[in-house]
C-alpha cells in the first residue's frame, strides 16, 4: 500500500523537496537515509556507499521519551533530527528542540514529524524547528498563513521586548 | 433490564441535547430514544458519524427509565443536565429560557475607560495588540471547527488555551483576573459579558479567575475581544500550560510584604504567555507567589511556589518550593532553593518547567502532575536534574536585569494616597455606635501599609449565597464602590472574595452602609461562614456531589453574627470531588463529595492549612450522607466550643488534641456514620 505523501515545509510554510528517505531496516544505508536512535548509536549506521563510513546527509528519528545523551555523541555526524509527536498534545518535542539547539549547538535542520497542528507553528520554530512534516489533514496551505506571520513583527508583550534573549526569539 | 439514552452537548452553544426516537437531537430528555443495555453500544455507534461530529459532542450513554413512553433520567448528573443547576431554579432548561438569542450581543460593546490610578498592569497598544490578535486567532480557530477543518480533539486543546470549557449545561470561560487584581472598568467589563453573553452573573474562583457558566461557542470570540479592550482574557486559565500566576490579595497593600509580588507575577504571566516550549505540558502547571513572609497565596501546594525574602547581605530574592499540589494526591512542596536572586527568577522556572516537561508522566493523567514526578524520582535526583538544567541555560537567556524589573514595575501606577493620621477620628466615633460596623471592621478589614488606611474584603458569602456568585448588578455596585473608595481598584481572593485595597479609614462608615444597602454587608471574613465550595454537581461535568447547597445550608446554620464570631476563625472548604478544586485538603474543616451507589456522601478533614503553616487534612472517618452533613459539622464545632482553652482558635485545638475527640463525638451516634 502506498504512504500518503508527506509534504515538507520550511519555516515560511514553503514545500521543499525532501533528500531524506526512511532507511530500510536490513540494507545498507545510502546518503539520505533516516534511521533510528538504535542503529544510529548501536554503529548498524555504518555500510553507506563508502563501505564502513556513515552516509552523509544522514537523518535521525529522536521519540520524545529518548535520551539525550545517547544521542549526544553522533551530533556531528548528523544533517536532520526528526522530532517526533506520536499527539500533538505531547509537547515533549518542543523541550528535545530547543536542547539540541540551545545546549547541545545541533545546526543542522530538525523536522517535526507527527500530528501536529498549523495552529502551533510558531511555536515549533521558536523552538528551533526548521521543516514540518505536513498530513493530508493539514496541507502546506493550512501552515502558510500561520507561519507567514512568524517571526512576529515586533515580540507583542513587553518582557519579551526588553528581554536580550527570550523564549519566543 | 436497565435502560439507557445516547446523550452529548450541541457543539455551537454546549446545550444538552438527547438522541431522539425520529434520529434528530432533541433538547428535551423526554423525547430521547430508549435503548436496552444490550442496543446501548449499536445506539453510540449510531451517531458516531462525520456529520454528527459536526452537530454534537461528548457523546455518552446515560442511565434511564421509562415513565408513560417517556425518558426519565436514572442518575443525579443526568437529571441535573435535564434541568439546569438546582442553586438556580430560575435558569437552564427548567426555566424554558429560549438559547437562541442573547440580547445585545450583535452590539458593538461599549467602552469602559481605565480608571488612572488602580493598581493593574497598563497595557500599551503592542500589549493590547497582542489580546485582540489572540481573540481573532480563537474566532478563526472557532470558525475551522464548525467548518471541520479541526476536529473536536483538535480543538478542544485550543479553546482550552482560551479558557472556554464544555460542561453540563453549556460551554464555561473561565477569565482570568491576573494575580486577582482588577480594575473598576474590568469588572464593568466582566458584567457586561455576564449580562449580554452570559446569563447575568459570574463565580469567582479560588485562583483568582471568574468563570461564566452559559456561554454559547459562536459568542465565546465577541466576549473576548469585548475583554481585550480591557486587557483581560482567558489564557492560561485551561489546559495543560503554566497557569495564571496567583498571589496575595493585598499585594502592594499589606504592611508585612518585603516585595510588592504583582510586578513579578506579571513577570511570570509575560514569560509563560504562549510559551512555545512550555504549552503542551503533561498537565497544567500553577505558580504561586507571595510577597510576605505570611503566605496568603497557599504557595505550598502550587506545582510551583515562590516566596520572596531577602539574603543575609540583603538583596532582594526568592525561595522557591516545587511539586506541591492538591487533587486527588495532595502534596506539600519541596523547598528547591533558599534563595534564588531576582535575576535569575525566569532561568530557574524555566530549568524547573524543562525538566517537567521532558520528564513528567504522559501515560496516566491522575500521575501526570509535577509532583508525581517529584515523587517518583525522589526530591534530590529532581533537584540534580533541576540544577543541571539550569546550569547549561545560555548566559543570555531571560536574564532578569534590573531595569526590565523597572520597566514592568514602571506600568504599575502608584496611588496618590494622601497624608493622614494612623487613627480615623470619624471611624472611631462610627464604631462607638454602630455594632454592625465594628464587626465589620475587626473581621474584614485588613491593614494598609499606608497610615490611614485599611483594605476592606467584600464578602461573596452571604447567608446562604452561593460562595464566589456575583451578579451583574453587584460587580457594578462593586465597581462603583471602587472608582469612590479605593482609586478604582478591586482585588479578587483565593477564598473567592472582592477586595477594594486601598480605602481611607475615614471612608469606611460609608463604605460599609453601602454594602449593606447592596447585601454586600457579611462581616464573616475568616469565620466559619466564608465558605470555599466549588461549583459541584450544579455545574461541573466532573463533580460527584453538589457542593453549593451544602454550603448554602451550612451558611444558614451558622449564620448569626454573634455565633460565628464566638466559634472564631476557622476554614471550611468544600470540593464535589477529589480534584479539590474547593481546597478541601487544607481547609481547617475540609468536605469532600463523594459518589455511593448514586448517593451523594462526603468526607471530612480536620487540620488542613493553606498559610505559612501549610498541612493536609486528615480523614476523621468514614463518609457521612449528605444531609447528614450540616448536623455533624454542627457537632465537630460543639466538640471543639467545650474543650478548648483559653484564645484558642479551632485549628489550635485539632492540634492539640489530635482527631480522637472530634471522632468520638461524630461516630459515636451510630445513624451519622455509615460504613
Ligand atoms: C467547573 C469546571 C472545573 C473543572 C472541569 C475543573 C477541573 C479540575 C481538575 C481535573 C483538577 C485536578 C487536577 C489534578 O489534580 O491534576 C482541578 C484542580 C483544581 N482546580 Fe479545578 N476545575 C473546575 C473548576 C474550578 C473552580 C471553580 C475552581 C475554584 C473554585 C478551581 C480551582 C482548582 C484548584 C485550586 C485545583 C487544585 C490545585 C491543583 O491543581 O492541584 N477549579 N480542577
Ligand atoms: S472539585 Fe470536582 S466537582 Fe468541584 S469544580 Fe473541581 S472538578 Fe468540579
Amino acid at each position: 500500500m502506498p504512504l500518503p505523501t508527506m509534504l515538507i515545509i520550511d519555516t515560511l510554510g514553503v514545500e521543499i523537496t525532501d533528500s531524506f528517505h526512511l532507511a530500510d531496516a536490513d540494507s545498507a544505508l545510502e546518503p539520505g537515509a533516516i534511521v533510528t536512535l538504535a542503529r544510529l548509536t548501536q554503529g548498524g549506521a555504518k555500510g553507506g556507499a563508502q563501505g564502513g563510513a556513515l552516509p552523509r546527509p544522514l537523518g535521525v528519528v529522536l521519540e520524545p521519551g529518548a535520551r539525550l545523551d545517547s544521542l549526544l555523541p553522533h551530533l556531528a555526524a548528523l544533517d536532520l533530527i526528526c522530532v517526533a509527536f506520536p499527539k500533538f498534545r505531547d509537547g515533549r518535542g518542543f523541550t528535545l528542540a530547543r536542547a539540541l539547539r540551545e545546549r547541545h549547538g545541533f545546526t543542522g535542520a530538525i523536522r517535526a514529524v507527527g500530528p501536529v497542528l498549523p495552529d502551533q507553528a510558531q511555536a515549533l520554530v521558536a523552538c528551533g524547528v526548521t521543516q514540518i512534516e505536513t498530513s493530508d489533514r493539514h496541507p502546506p496551505g493550512q501552515w502558510a498563513a500561520f507561519l507567514a506571520q512568524a517571526p512576529h513583527p515586533a515580540p507583542a508583550q513587553l518582557l519579551n521586548r526588553l528581554l536580550t534573549r527570550a523564549a519566543t526569539t | 433490564m436497565g435502560l439507557q439514552i445516547v446523550t452529548g452537548n450541541r457543539l455551537r452553544d454546549g446545550q444538552a441535547v438527547w438522541l431522539a426516537g425520529d434520529g434528530g437531537w432533541s433538547e428535551r430528555i423526554g423525547a430521547a430514544r430508549l435503548f436496552g443495555d444490550a442496543e446501548i453500544d449499536a445506539g453510540l455507534a449510531l451517531v458516531s458519524t462525520p456529520a454528527v461530529a459536526l452537530e454534537v459532542v461528548d457523546l455518552q450513554a446515560a442511565p434511564a427509565v421509562e415513565v408513560a413512553g417517556e425518558a426519565v433520567p436514572a442518575s443525579h448528573r443526568e437529571r441535573i443536565r435535564s434541568l439546569g443547576p438546582s442553586v438556580r431554579t430560575d435558569l437552564g432548561k427548567q426555566a424554558g429560557l429560549d438559547d437562541s438569542v442573547r440580547e445585545g450581543a450583535s452590539e458593538p460593546p461599549p467602552s469602559f475607560p481605565q480608571p488612572p490610578f488602580a493598581g493593574i498592569y497598563q497595557y500599551d497598544q503592542l500589549d493590547r495588540q497582542f489580546l485582540r490578535e489572540r481573540a481573532e486567532a480563537f474566532r478563526h480557530q472557532v470558525a475551522r471547527r464548525l467548518a471541520g477543518a479541526l476536529s473536536e480533539e483538535e480543538f478542544k486543546p485550543l479553546r482550552l488555551m482560551n479558557g472556554l470549557y464544555l460542561q453540563l449545561h453549556a460551554y464555561m470561560l473561565r477569565v482570568a483576573i491576573p494575580y486577582g487584581v482588577l480594575s473598576a472598568a474590568q469588572l464593568r467589563a466582566l458584567a457586561h459579558v455576564a449580562r449580554v453573553y452570559d446569563r447575568g452573573y459570574g463565580h469567582f474562583t479560588t485562583r483568582q479567575n471568574i468563570q461564566f457558566n452559559w456561554l454559547r461557542l459562536v459568542d465565546a470570540p465577541d466576549a473576548l475581544a469585548a475583554l481585550a479592550e480591557v486587557d483581560i482574557h482567558g489564557i492560561q486559565t485551561s489546559g495543560n500550560c503554566i497557569r495564571n500566576t496567583t498571589t496575595d490579595q493585598f499585594a502592594g497593600a499589606a504592611e508585612d510584604e518585603v516585595i510588592d509580588p504583582r510586578v513579578f507575577a506579571e513577570i511570570l504571566r509575560q514569560w509563560s504567555t504562549d510559551h512555545p516550549e512550555f504549552t503542551y505540558l503533561p498537565r497544567k502547571f500553577k505558580i504561586a507567589i507571595t510577597g510576605s513572609p505570611n503566605d496568603r497565596a497557599a504557595i505550598r501546594v502550587h506545582d510551583i511556589g515562590i516566596m520572596a525574602c531577602r539574603s543575609e547581605a540583603g538583596e532582594i530574592g526568592f525561595q522557591i518550593h516545587a511539586g506541591g499540589g492538591l487533587g486527588r494526591t495532595p502534596v506539600i512542596g519541596t523547598k528547591c532553593r533558599d534563595f534564588v536572586p531576582v535575576r535569575e527568577l525566569l532561568r530557574y522556572v524555566e530549568a524547573i518547567l524543562r525538566t517537567y516537561n521532558a520528564l513528567g508522566r504522559r501515560d496516566n493523567i491522575y500521575k501526570a502532575r509535577i509532583k508525581i514526578l517529584v515523587r517518583e524520582m525522589k526530591p534530590a535526583a529532581f533537584l540534580a536534574m533541576v540544577e543541571s538544567e539550569y546550569a547549561a541555560l545560555p548566559a543570555d537567556y531571560c536574564v532578569l536585569d534590573d531595569a526590565i524589573v523597572d520597566a514592568v514595575a514602571s506600568r504599575f501606577a502608584s496611588a496618590p494616597f494622601s497624608t493622614l493620621p494612623a487613627e480615623s477620628a470619624a471611624l472611631q466615633a462610627a464604631l462607638g455606635s454602630d455594632a454592625a460596623l465594628a464587626a465589620y471592621v475587626t473581621s474584614n478589614a485588613h491593614p494598609h501599609r499606608v497610615a490611614g488606611y485599611i483594605s476592606a474584603v467584600i464578602s461573596l458569602k452571604p447567608p446562604g449565597g452561593i460562595p464566589g456568585d456575583a451578579s451583574a448588578e453587584e460587580m457594578e455596585l462593586c465597581a462603583d464602590l471602587a472608582e469612590r473608595y479605593s482609586f478604582g481598584e478591586l482585588r479578587v481572593t483565593h477564598e473567592q472574595n472582592l477586595v477594594l485595597p486601598h480605602v481611607r479609614k475615614d471612608d469606611l462608615p460609608a463604605l460599609h452602609a453601602a454594602l449593606v444597602a447592596g447585601g454586600l454587608g457579611s462581616a464573616n471574613i475568616g469565620q466559619v461562614t466564608d465558605i470555599i465550595a466549588c461549583p459541584g454537581l450544579d455545574y461541573c461535568a466532573l463533580a460527584n456531589a453538589r457542593s453549593i447547597p451544602l454550603a448554602q445550608d451550612l451558611g444558614r446554620r451558622f449564620a448569626d453574627p454573634a455565633l460565628q464570631r464566638e466559634i472564631g476563625p476557622m476554614t471550611l472548604n468544600i470540593s464535589g470531588c477529589i480534584n479539590a478544586c474547593g481546597h478541601h485538603h487544607v481547609g481547617h474543616i475540609g468536605l469532600l463529595g463523594v459518589d455511593k451507589a448514586g448517593e451523594e456522601y462526603y468526607q471530612i478533614t480536620l487540620g488542613g492549612a493553606a498559610d505559612e503553616h501549610a498541612a493536609i487534612g486528615a480523614l476523621l472517618g468514614p463518609a457521612v450522607p449528605a444531609d447528614a452533613v450540616v448536623d455533624t459539622i454542627d457537632t465537630i464545632i460543639a466538640t471543639y466550643r467545650t474543650h478548648r482553652a483559653e484564645g484558642e482558635r479551632f485549628i489550635d485545638t485539632y492540634r492539640r488534641l489530635g482527631a480522637a475527640p472530634f471522632k468520638e463525638a461524630v461516630y459515636a451516634a451510630p445513624n451519622h456514620a455509615d460504613h
